[in-house]
């Protein structure tokens, strides 16, 4: 259809026309006048308490971060198992404790009683020079809170025990 | 018109059976990050009726089509629950073809299907049925409740996009780790039934105001469909749900005649304000008497 033929056929139906036009102006209207009526409303601390424990405990509040924040799909669980390393309940423990870091194999994952030489925390913590030019983690997540930091620094730093 | 009722409603069977699965589910509420992003996505695919049906003989067929804009959101609002960005801003608009049938007693029974074509970057296969009846007058408004059942399917990259290539050093390797390099098969299920009353101008005129009020009970998944490297799906993400029952507005003006047009403001409270609008020609007048509304 040639445009003088697309014309005439607008020319023989101006209602449609019309119609056509109208159309297409209430769509542009609606670019100009829609929009999403929320916010974004993440939690930094995903749902867990945000304080740091003097001495926790491995199950009660240590695991609970790993299973909200690290054990997710595609993750550090059973199935995906990123760097080798698994943090479900019942796997995390003895992979961690004593146990050689994949990408840093001269450091242990957790050193007990010695954070500072934990790989654990290098990965968590805000220094990327610590991490060796790694991401830090949790991977293209908010980072751990400062509390949460500081209850597996507390951990590790009172002899990373099982309980 | 039985042939067609009859296909739909097993086009919608088959499909609603094909999302069994064996994975994690992850149930969200409508005020959590991630049900919020659903919850938009919900009320920007669900089906509207975009003014009162006009007054026909039975058995008159309508034929159109409905052009419904879809808000960007915004990096943030795209952030639900992880620091990375969702790339779910795919389509601003979602077209969907209607026909709509006029039956005795003044019945209206409308369809909508989305097939699978490629909108921008979605690809869509959603479908609707709908049942209307004038039920009162006051004075010079008439009412009409409309029942709409609402599925499919859109799929798109939304956990791993290309653009995360390119976003910050974080992102590059989630797409090269999480992602395992690929771009994702996520499939977004809308599946919905919805009530509204449409309240509009009767009697003469070409032009007719009208309004709605409506409920709508969302039953939706996001399934991440996070790809290996050989291209099978990564069972290890979870499927998201989220199921709300939540009220939206409607206000607008229809112009009457064979080629019809009509414009709605769509609300739909904590989700969404967009715009719809909706044209349609009568392709069968029908015949045997109609209801004056």
């Amino acid at each position: 259809m040639t445009a003088s033929s697309l014309r005439a056929a607008i020319a023989a139906r101006p209602l449609a026309a019309r119609t056509l036009i109208a159309a297409l102006g209430g769509v542009l209207a609606g670019a100009v006048m829609s929009c999403a009526e929320f916010d974004s409303t993440t939690d930094p601390a995903f749902g867990l308490p945000d304080i740091a424990v003097a001495t926790p405990s491995f199950s009660a509040d240590i695991q609970p971060i790993f299973d909200r924040r690290c054990s997710i799909g595609g993750c550090h669980s059973l199935a995906t198992a990123q760097a080798g390393l698994v943090l479900t309940a019942g796997r995390s423990y003895d992979a961690l404790v004593g146990v050689p870091a994949r990408l840093r194999p001269q450091l242990a994952r957790v050193v007990p009683s010695d954070p500072a030489n934990s790989w654990l925390v290098h990965m968590i913590d805000d220094d990327p020079a610590a991490r060796f030019g790694r991401q830090r983690m949790p991977l293209s997540s908010m980072p751990l809170t400062e509390n949460q930091i500081t209850t597996i620094v507390n951990w590790i730093a009172q002899g990373a025990p099982r309980n | 018109m039985r042939a067609l009722v009859g296909g739909l409603l097993l086009v919608a069977g088959t499909a609603g059976m094909s999302a069994a699965q064996t994975r994690e589910r992850q149930r969200h509420d409508f005020d959590d990050p991630e049900g919020r992003v659903m919850a938009f996505y919900a009320a920007a695919l669900a089906v509207s009726a975009i003014g009162p049906a006009p007054s026909e003989h039975p058995w008159a067929v309508r034929a159109g089509i409905e052009l419904s804009h879809i808000p960007r959101l915004t990096r943030e609002q795209r952030t639900a629950g992880f620091d990375k960005p969702e790339s779910s801003n795919l389509s601003p608009v979602l077209p969907r073809p209607r026909v709509a049938i006029s039956a005795p007693h003044g019945v209206r029974i409308e369809a909508s299907w989305l097939p699978p074509i490629r909108v921008f970057a979605a690809r869509a296969n959603l479908y609707s049925l709908a049942v209307s009846r004038p039920v009162a007058t006051r004075g010079s408004l008439a009412f009409t409740p409309r029942v709409t059942v609402a599925a499919g399917r859109a799929r798109g990259a939304i956990t791993c996009n290309d653009a995360l290539q390119r976003g910050t050093p974080s992102e590059q390797v989630y797409f090269g780790r999480i992602c395992h390099g690929r771009e994702s098969d996520d499939h977004f299920e809308p599946r919905q039934l919805s009530a509204e009353l449409i309240v509009s101008r009767w009697g003469g005129g070409r032009l007719v105001p009208f309004a709605t009020v409506g409920v709508r009970r969302d039953d939706t998944r996001f399934d991440i469909g996070v790809r290996r490297a050989d291209g099978s799906r990564d069972t290890d993400h979870p499927v998201l749900e989220m199921r709300a029952t939540r009220p939206f507005l409607a206000a607008g003006l229809a112009r009457r005649g064979r080629v019809e047009a009509a414009a709605e403001v769509y609300y739909a409270p904590g989700s969404l304000v967009t715009v719809r609008v909706r044209t349609d020609l009568l392709v069968r007048r029908g015949r045997g008497v109609s209801r004056d509304r």
